[in-house]
């Protein structure tokens, strides 16, 4: 065969894999076209039936509208698209109701198998799903979840447990993260925290007992969050991990959740960390702490951390005498007169509040 | 019968709302920004306006303010539902001059009261 015969033969079949592959491609994008117009389609049929239930569920006439919504099996998944899209937006009977239709059309159920599917899109759709119903049916699924290989798989999981709430969810969250599997597929610390804070005091005995765990990150997560929570009867376990913790990012937790709490109970252990303790961070957050507890008889401590060699605390100090009111404004003004030992730091909180640095009586009577 | 503008870019809600407040025996006007929300509110002259907050082209706080510096238009009573939900955010939305805050998410029954309960405290 001669070398122009080749060249038209190899020329004839490059024209037709072309010609083949741009018919595949437009019969592809013509396909997704056709499904994309025929949910458009079934969404706009399917949202005023939905509307018109969630407007007159109360009414007995609503009955046939449940039938139908529960019984309707679309080509697409429109009907859940559009409840996913309302619930987070709904509260109260209104939104149990649309669960309850979700639960008796069998999607929580096959939300909860979802979760084990091998395609982590799938796992990902199905723990959104049962975070945005609140199922508490699916904190087990979710739970198994947090040590999935797919990281995005795992926020998922931390979100849908935040959003169910409850004991067991919180338990679930905290035990996992100090487990081996915890270690294993590590989850950013920010993520926990604001699911266990949306959770709220239902985390309270959970937390308390992660004031013990073996991973440091727990132990943080679990002073900061029950400091934001207010729960009171943690405070001797803050107390003893402010003291006692090995690592300063839990005594620095442990020290503003004491802030928070404003017990008068823990000045003492607060003074006495001032005395012991060495990173800065911390000796800062026991100055902050004390200055929200006010008790007169700090005071002599606070004044001795405005002379700490290192300025971050020194300031803390200062600002922490300001709310001691006349009394702590006298003492701030005494150290200003200094040159050493605190003088600038007394000078610049002074100066940020507006407060004049003489012993001048503010109002002359 | 009551005639009520609900401004929200949110369709869900807009729908929904519409529903709601119609089968409550109201006469439901819909738009989706505070531009289109007040220049339906200058139009209908509602007994109850129903504003979110954060919207595009102007948002329910000016929609608000706009409202109150006209005096044919400053009694028409505004209840905000909105997902902003700091105590400040509620004390900014009555200082701009509405008269009820309902925090999202809510309930469309609670805020139907809301809106019935405006309504039998406004004269007509």
């Amino acid at each position: 065969m001669s070398t122009g015969a080749i060249l038209l033969i190899a020329a004839t079949l490059n024209l037709a894999l072309i010609i083949g592959l741009s018919l595949t491609t437009a019969l592809l994008k013509a396909r997704r076209e056709r499904r994309a117009r025929r949910h458009e389609q079934e969404l706009a049929l399917l949202r005023p039936v939905m509307m018109r239930y969630l407007a007159t569920w109360e009414d007995g006439d609503a009955h046939d509208l449940a039938d139908m919504l529960i019984g309707y099996h679309g080509v697409t998944t429109s009907f859940e698209e559009l409840v996913a899209g309302l619930l987070p937006k709904l509260r109260g009977a209104d939104r149990s109701m649309l669960v309850d239709i979700l639960r008796r059309r069998g999607t929580i159920d096959q939300a909860r198998q979802g979760t084990g599917s091998r395609w982590a899109v799938r796992r990902y759709r199905a723990v959104e799903l049962l975070g945005a119903a609140g199922v508490s049916e699916g904190i087990p699924d979710a739970a198994a979840l947090l040590g999935d290989r797919n990281t995005d798989v795992r926020l998922a999981a931390v979100r849908a447990l935040g959003r169910i709430g409850t004991v067991e969810a919180a338990a679930a969250l905290l035990e996992h993260l100090d487990s081996d599997e915890g270690r294993k597929h590590p989850i950013p610390p920010h993520p926990v925290t604001m699911a266990l804070l949306r959770i709220g005091t239902d985390a309270t005995d959970p937390l308390t007992r992660a004031l013990e765990a073996g991973q440091v990150e727990v132990r943080t997560i679990a002073t900061e969050v029950l400091g934001v929570l207010g729960v009171y009867p943690a405070v001797a376990g803050l107390q003893a991990r402010m003291r006692l913790d090995p690592s300063a990012s839990v005594r620095l937790g442990a020290t503003h959740a004491l802030g928070r709490l404003s017990m008068p109970s823990s000045a003492g252990d607060l003074t006495a960390m001032l005395r012991t303790e060495e990173d800065v961070e911390v000796l800062a957050a026991a100055c902050a702490a004390l200055g929200r507890i006010i008790d007169p008889s700090t005071i002599p401590d606070l004044e001795h951390a405005v002379a700490h060699p290192h300025p971050t605390v020194r300031v803390a100090a200062a600002m922490a005498l300001v709310p001691f009111g006349a009394t702590g404004l006298d003492r701030l003004r005494e150290i200003a007169q200094r040159d050493a030992e605190g003088g600038d730091a007394a000078r610049e909180v002074l100066a940020r509040n507006s407060i004049a640095t003489d012993t001048t009586p503010l109002i002359s009577l | 019968m009551s005639s009520i503008v609900v401004v929200d870019d949110d369709s869900d809600i807009r729908g929904l709302l519409e529903f709601k407040l119609s089968a409550a025996g109201h006469q439901v006007t819909a738009e989706a920004d505070g531009e289109a929300g007040l220049a339906a509110i200058m139009d209908v002259r509602p007994d109850v306006v129903v504003l979110d907050w954060m919207m595009p082209r102007m948002s329910g706080i000016e929609v608000c303010l706009e409202l109150r510096k006209d005096p044919s238009m400053a009694d028409i009573p505004v209840l905000f539902l909105t997902a902003k939900a700091q105590e400040s955010d509620v004390q900014r939305g009555f200082a701009a001059g509405g008269n009820d805050y309902v925090i999202k998410p809510f309930s469309p029954r609670e805020l139907s009261s809301r809106i019935d309960a405006l309504l039998a405290r406004t004269p007509r």
